[in-house]
């Protein structure tokens, strides 16, 4: 087994990147080895440590498994004494690691050791309880409880600093994520620094040799920032944002081939991509750019909202951050960490009887304002259990629907890994093969064989290669007025809304049935008049630009680049008896826009229409053998039962109306 | 679910139907880059790829529509129904039988020339789409996409270039008159082997929760 990696390792190291992660054979074969005297035990020791991947991935299990029999005595190495083993445990974030951690907490000379790791641990879950109530009568699981009630996980990280010196790599004009994570080369993606050697290999005016100018500029010594006038738009890849921190971000101890921080700057950010970038704990700000130069020093102030040229000392630039909240991100080594820590700790307090802590910075309360909401924010204030939401508030919408395709599939399964997921808590995940059915490479067909299992197994929805695109199967799927969110930027509810997002959000909401939210602003396009022969719906899809662009709020070229729709709601009306198939031509669009998020305003009949045959097109599903079965069904009565109360609604209106006019 | 009529939005686009009066295309290589038909009319074109999820099933019914006049065309052309269900119920209906005799490339429902990452057009060549976007080097290395309607697409592989307005509204004659036919859409409620196949499902027990 050393013999093979080894080479694989030089293979790789030819191509400057580092090997693969130890898959579960590897992982077990390299236990074994560790069971004995050897003598390269040292790289050993660094393959266990820092080259398994963590969470719920079965080399992780392997791994959990082998420490926790040496905290046990089951099996012992000459080489890990158990207080290692369990230090080792506290390194591997959650999922098989959390029980043999718990059994250590009952164990006096590991226990505090135990405590140590759980308590700067975040993928706790169910375990939670389990900890809460041994912490009534053990010390160590009292510890535990305590650091997070505390938040240590979040104080003994640093606060940023006042000034931090940073070295330009400037692409002028648009960056879209093709140029950062080519479409033909995403059979490559979960592979992260391989899929990074593609950024960019479409040769570009102004851009010679990429890759080695970045080397070139890390030898100032100062982190890079990636700095583009429009950055991020097109398609909702992840791998767009792992490229760019796989050549410009940090390591993370003990997980390989992932990189968190790094910074980026553009006139205009892309929300889909600015969300991946926060996620990973990158630091992104939309601000002018036009001083800054390829290779310049500059000198980032994050609390005053200024750039500095770092010879003259000149202000080039200022900002104000999208939400001080960024800066507990950054901090924190990503917005979903953030979240995750942050909803531990208040869990935390929350049952121990404490006030909230203000350790945190947190969003702002809602205005006053007397005003109504608009469609948008009505649906998703109704998945927050609240009236609407206003523009600007943070949230935490439920989760009706949420779609994963094929060429984000891979690095969505390896998220959910990382977020110990063993079963989804939105309502409907569904996985599609749409876009590497027709002409699979052999990398693809793996992933058809092995992602329709892990979906389904977690009680997700899995269609099969050939059926066809991700969308025009999951519309089908959809409740009225319902929040979702999708790994494809084309994700755009019919009815309902969806806010598509990064492979590592989407994991989040497929795991824990929320996903965090700054509810944009929304702009209304109201269609008026009669549709002329000859003209077709996308003529109108088309006609949204057009029309903005001759209002003066949207421009096509790049530099200053105005958008109107940029970050906003899409909100459409004036066509409220088209078929759901059709108000899809408009809201799919919405993501050529850039916009966040896009609502329909449709009347109930062609709605229920549409649900009618949908039930249909569930148990047919069921009956051809799809699964997972209970999703589906309980999916079809969910419609069901939406369309009982509109009939309900209908009788009361009938009776009301008949007892006025008596 | 409706919106208050007092809501607030940041920008407000009114769009009267009755000063569109001929068809928009986003031009090479930006979906913001619209521009009426006029404009661009008589560009040649080699591709034409009519698919994505963008399209249902009428559009390959008005596609068909406008084809089987023709003997063939003169751009290539690629049809991708976006699911299996569209593609069975165009075949059943001749559809198919009519993009297979005009010499056009059917591919397996999915995504295709959408996103590029497996079949693409032409290195450099000039395109009309009815996909998602036309980003540079999407549907192929170089090449020029201009997006529009399945109509307009159909109609400019016929032809092999873009119609003239006056061309296109000749052309949408055979469409207009049958449009309801056209433009009819998949229930499945109506569809008697969907329905009986439902029917004979072995439903499991579910505990059900609202999910909304």
């Amino acid at each position: 087994m050393l013999n093979e990696y080894k080479a694989h390792a030089d293979e790789r190291k030819a191509q400057n990147i580092p090997p693969l992660p130890l898959d579960a054979d590897q992982t077990s074969q390299l236990v074994d080895l560790l069971k004995s005297e050897h003598e390269e035990s040292e790289l050993l020791l660094h393959l266990l440590k820092e080259r398994v991947p963590a969470g719920v991935d079965q080399s992780a299990y392997v791994k959990a498994a082998f420490l926790a029999d040496i905290t046990t005595d089951k099996t012992s190495s000459p080489y890990i004494t158990k207080t290692d083993a369990v230090k080792i445990l506290g390194t591997m974030l959650g999922g098989y690691n959390i029980h043999p951690l718990i059994e250590c907490l009952k164990i006096d000379e590991l226990g505090d050791v135990a405590a140590e790791a759980l308590g700067k641990t975040l993928l706790i879950f169910d375990a939670f309880n389990e900890i809460f109530e041994l912490a009534k009568t053990n010390e160590h699981a009292k510890k535990v409880v305590n650091d997070w009630a505390e938040g240590k996980w979040f104080t003994e990280k640093s606060e940023l600093p006042e000034q931090i010196k940073l070295t330009v790599y400037k692409v002028p004009g648009e960056i879209n994520t093709d140029d950062l994570s080519p479409a033909t080369d995403a059979w490559s993606r979960p592979d992260i620094p391989l899929h990074a050697l593609a950024m960019f290999k479409m040769p570009r005016e102004g851009l010679e040799r990429p890759l080695e100018i970045i080397e070139e500029l890390k030898e100032k010594g100062n982190p890079l920032v990636f700095v583009g006038d429009v950055v991020g738009t097109g398609s909702s890849r992840k791998s767009a944002t792992n490229s760019v921190l796989w050549h410009m971000g940090d390591e993370i101890p003990s997980i390989p081939n992932k990189k968190e921080g790094g910074f980026c700057f553009g006139g205009k950010i892309a929300p889909i991509f600015f969300n991946t970038l926060e996620d990973s704990g990158a630091f992104p700000i939309e601000l002018d750019v036009s001083k800054m130069e390829m290779g310049q020093e500059i000198i980032l102030e994050p609390f005053n909202g200024k750039v500095l040229d770092a010879n003259s000392n000149e202000v080039i630039s200022t900002f104000e951050l999208k939400t001080p909240v960024l800066l507990d991100e950054v901090r924190a080594n990503g917005r979903i960490p953030l979240i995750i820590g942050r909803q531990l700790t208040d869990k935390t307090r929350d049952a121990l009887d404490l006030e909230p802590t203000d350790i945190f910075r947190r969003p702002d309360a809602e205005d006053a304002s007397d005003k109504g909401y608009t469609l948008a924010q009505k649906m998703v204030g109704k998945a927050c259990g609240v009236v609407g939401i206003r523009p600007g508030t943070y949230c935490e919408p439920r989760m009706t629907t949420v779609g994963s395709q094929d060429t984000t599939g891979p690095m969505t399964r390896d998220e959910l890994k990382e977020l110990a997921c063993l079963g989804f808590s939105a309502d409907l995940v569904m996985q599609s093969f749409c876009h590497t059915a027709a002409y699979p490479k052999p990398v693809d067909i793996e992933t058809q064989h092995s992602l329709p299992d892990f979906i389904m197994n977690r009680g997700g929805v899995s269609l099969r290669p050939g059926d066809g695109i991700i969308h025009s199967w999951l519309n089908r799927m959809l409740l009225p007025d319902g929040v979702g969110t999708g790994g494809d930027s084309h994700t755009r509810f019919p009815i309902g809304i969806s806010f598509p997002a990064g492979s590592g959000l989407v994991a989040f909401a497929a795991t824990l049935g929320v996903m965090p939210l700054d509810m944009p602003e929304s702009v209304l396009v109201r269609f008026k008049g009669e549709m002329q022969p000859g003209i077709t719906l996308r003529d109108l899809v088309n006609a949204i630009p057009y029309a903005a662009i001759q209002k003066g709020l949207l421009t096509v070229a790049k530099e200053g680049k105005k958008n109107v729709f940029s970050g906003r709601c899409l909100e459409i009306e004036g066509l409220p008896d088209m078929k759901v198939e059709q108000a899809f031509e408009l809201s799919d669009a919405s993501a050529e826009r850039s916009a966040s998020g896009c609502t329909v305003r449709l009347n109930k009949e062609p709605i229920i229409e549409y649900l009618k045959s949908n039930i249909v097109m569930l148990r047919w599903m069921i009956a051809s053998g799809y699964g997972d079965a209970k999703t589906l069904e309980r999916r079809a009565q969910a419609m069901e039962e939406w369309m009982k109360i509109q009939n309900y609604c209908n009788r009361m209106k009938m009776l009301n109306m008949q007892k006025s006019l008596r | 679910m409706q919106p208050d009529e007092n809501a607030e939005y940041a920008e407000i686009i009114e769009i009267d139907l009755n000063e569109i009066t001929e068809p928009l295309l986003a031009c090479p290589n930006d979906p913001d880059d619209i521009k009426p038909l006029s404009e661009v009319a008589n560009t040649e074109i080699q591709e034409v790829f009519i698919g994505s999820c963008m399209t249902n099933i009428g559009h390959f019914r008005a596609a068909g529509t406008l084809l089987q006049k023709y003997n063939g065309t003169k751009a290539r052309l690629w049809v991708v129904p976006p699911t299996k269900m569209d593609e069975k119920q165009l075949m059943e209906e001749g559809i198919y039988n009519i993009f297979g005799v005009s010499g056009a490339r059917t591919e397996l429902p999915g995504c295709s020339l959408c996103m590029g990452n497996q079949a693409r057009v032409l290195a450099n060549s000039t395109v009309v789409s009815t996909s998602t976007r036309n980003f540079p080097n999407r549907l192929g290395d170089g090449a020029n996409v201009f997006l529009a309607s399945a109509e307009l697409s159909a109609i400019a592989s016929v032809i092999g270039r873009l119609p003239t307005v006056e061309e296109y509204h000749k052309y949408m004659e055979d469409i207009n008159p049958l449009s309801d036919e056209i433009y009819r859409y998949l229930n499945f409620n109506e569809i008697d082997t969907y329905v009986e196949s439902a029917n004979s499902a072995n439903i499991p027990a579910i505990n059900i929760v609202n999910p909304i």
